[in-house]
């Protein structure tokens, strides 16, 4: 069953997660309704627990085909610079170019339950970092420096504020 | 997390029927094509009126407006320019403002320049492809997001290996550019040059290797002189490529290789029995022996 995707000012995204410490058939059914709610999403590529308001450290992503879920997932080490224009369900509309590690090890657990190793660089790179960060109560916005952070939020307010049918997706430099 | 956006107002760079394909498939992924810039138009064939280009034809037809000026891009709204087969450099002052991604036919930095398909065919190259580039300011020098291999067997065409390398060209173009293009990286290894062909190299040389002579007709536009006029090899095979280098006519052999069609001055082409029997062909005959009275450009 697919959930509403929470948005920016909704408590829960700035909320820490708590680690999964059973993982049984509810948690099963919870990825089964992130997946249903990514479906459903406008061009969402992952989706982490409480971007419908669950707060479990669980991300989903649909990425070339592979569809999978992590469980308390952690990020071992990370190196190099990447550039990426980034996009958020729960900030629709607003895309940023922003600069992170482009190279990740993830660490966590499978739905079966066991355990996992992801090296990751480029957009899954970028993905796994996004969608950790939503299970710390991370935003996008708050990994921009505040003069960033102010321009990004007058670009997300022009973006809400035009109907929806001709919203434009806009890309922002922050450079 | 959702993938970086896809650009909004795209302006389409493109001149030959090769570029048709790629600028109807943006069309059809609901890109936004805000206006279609294509070389002037040229004078052809026999009436001499001016014919307008592949890519303004058909951006009519689409309802697509159209300029022979790139310095038009400018004043278009647009976030990203696409260039496909334009056969134009693009001045600096217009890239510095607008950013574009160009789809070369070759795997670069090997075939980089005008004739690509024809130089890796010539050169007997088993593999080529199709890279999407961002465009620099140098012939063919821009960073690659991504390139797919397109493999040549020892019978494809010019025309074959042009219209694969569209189809696949068209889908990795469209696919890329959804999802929000991703990084480019710079171009690994010795760069090849592909110069235009030039008619004289187009001159079937029979001193030549079967096989070497085997590609150029490949191209479609190789030609010889037959009792001093123009025969043009539309389609012909290598069936001994070992055999030694000949200019002489047997039946319809030349040493290795077999002449399949043809077509001689100010005619259509022909199978080459039909042009054997009308023109009373002897025994043996020397190609290219003659310097052929007028030479028309093709």
């Amino acid at each position: 069953m697919a959930y509403t995707i929470r948005t920016y000012g909704d408590p829960v995204l700035k909320t820490k997660a708590a680690e999964v410490t059973d993982i049984n058939g509810k948690i099963a059914r919870l990825v089964d309704d992130m997946f249903d709610t990514l479906y459903e999403s406008d061009s969402g590529i992952a989706l982490a627990a409480p971007q419908i308001g669950v707060q479990k450290q669980i991300f989903v992503w649909d990425v070339d085909d592979e569809q999978m879920a992590i469980i308390n997932p952690q990020i071992v080490e990370a190196s190099g610079e990447w550039v990426y224009d980034e996009g958020c369900l729960s900030i629709p509309g607003l895309y940023v170019e922003m600069l992170r590690p482009n190279h990740v090890l993830v660490r966590g657990y499978t739905v079966e339950g066991d355990e996992i190793e992801i090296e990751a660089s480029e957009l899954m790179g970028r993905l796994f970092q996004h969608e950790i960060d939503h299970l710390h109560g991370v935003l996008m916005f708050d990994r921009m420096t505040p003069e960033q952070r102010k321009e990004a939020m007058i670009e997300f307010r022009r973006v809400q504020e035009s109907p929806a049918t001709e919203a434009p997706k806009r890309r922002l430099k922050l450079q | 997390m959702t993938p970086a956006a896809p650009p909004r107002r795209l302006v389409f760079f493109g001149t030959p029927e090769m570029a048709v394909p790629p600028l109807r498939a943006l069309v059809e992924a609901g890109f936004d094509v805000a206006l279609v810039i294509t070389r002037g138009d040229k004078r052809r064939g026999r009436g001499s009126q001016l014919l307008p280009s592949a890519v303004k034809a058909a951006a009519l037809e689409l309802g697509l407006p159209v300029s022979h000026s790139v310095d038009d891009a400018l004043g278009a709204g647009a976030d990203l320019g696409v260039v496909v087969a334009f056969g134009q450099l693009i001045k600096p002052h217009v890239l510095e403002v607008l950013p574009m991604v160009n789809l070369h036919f070759s795997l670069l930095p090997r075939w980089r320049g005008a004739a690509p398909v024809e130089r890796a065919l010539l050169a007997g190259d088993n593999e080529t492809g199709v890279c999407l580039m961002q465009l620099e300011a140098g012939l063919d020098t821009g960073p690659v997001y991504a390139c797919e291999v397109v493999r040549i067997e020892t019978t494809t065409t010019a025309a074959e290996l042009r219209r694969m390398l569209v189809d696949v060209g068209t889908r990795l173009m469209v696919d890329m550019l959804r999802a929000g293009l991703g990084t480019a990286h710079p171009q690994v290894g010795e760069p090849v040059y592909a110069a235009k062909l030039s008619a004289d190299e187009l001159r079937i040389d029979w001193t030549k290797s079967p096989t070497e002579i085997g590609r150029l007709t490949r191209l479609g536009g190789a030609w010889t002189s037959l009792r001093g006029r123009r025969l043009r090899i539309v389609a012909a095979e290598v069936v001994d490529c070992a055999d030694h280098a000949t200019n002489e006519l047997r039946g319809d052999r030349v040493g290795g290789l077999r002449l399949v069609t043809v077509q001689p001055e100010g005619r259509s082409p022909m199978p080459f029995d039909a042009f054997a029997r009308g023109a009373h062909l002897g025994d043996v005959e020397s190609l290219g022996a003659t310097d052929v009275t007028s030479v028309e450009s093709s």
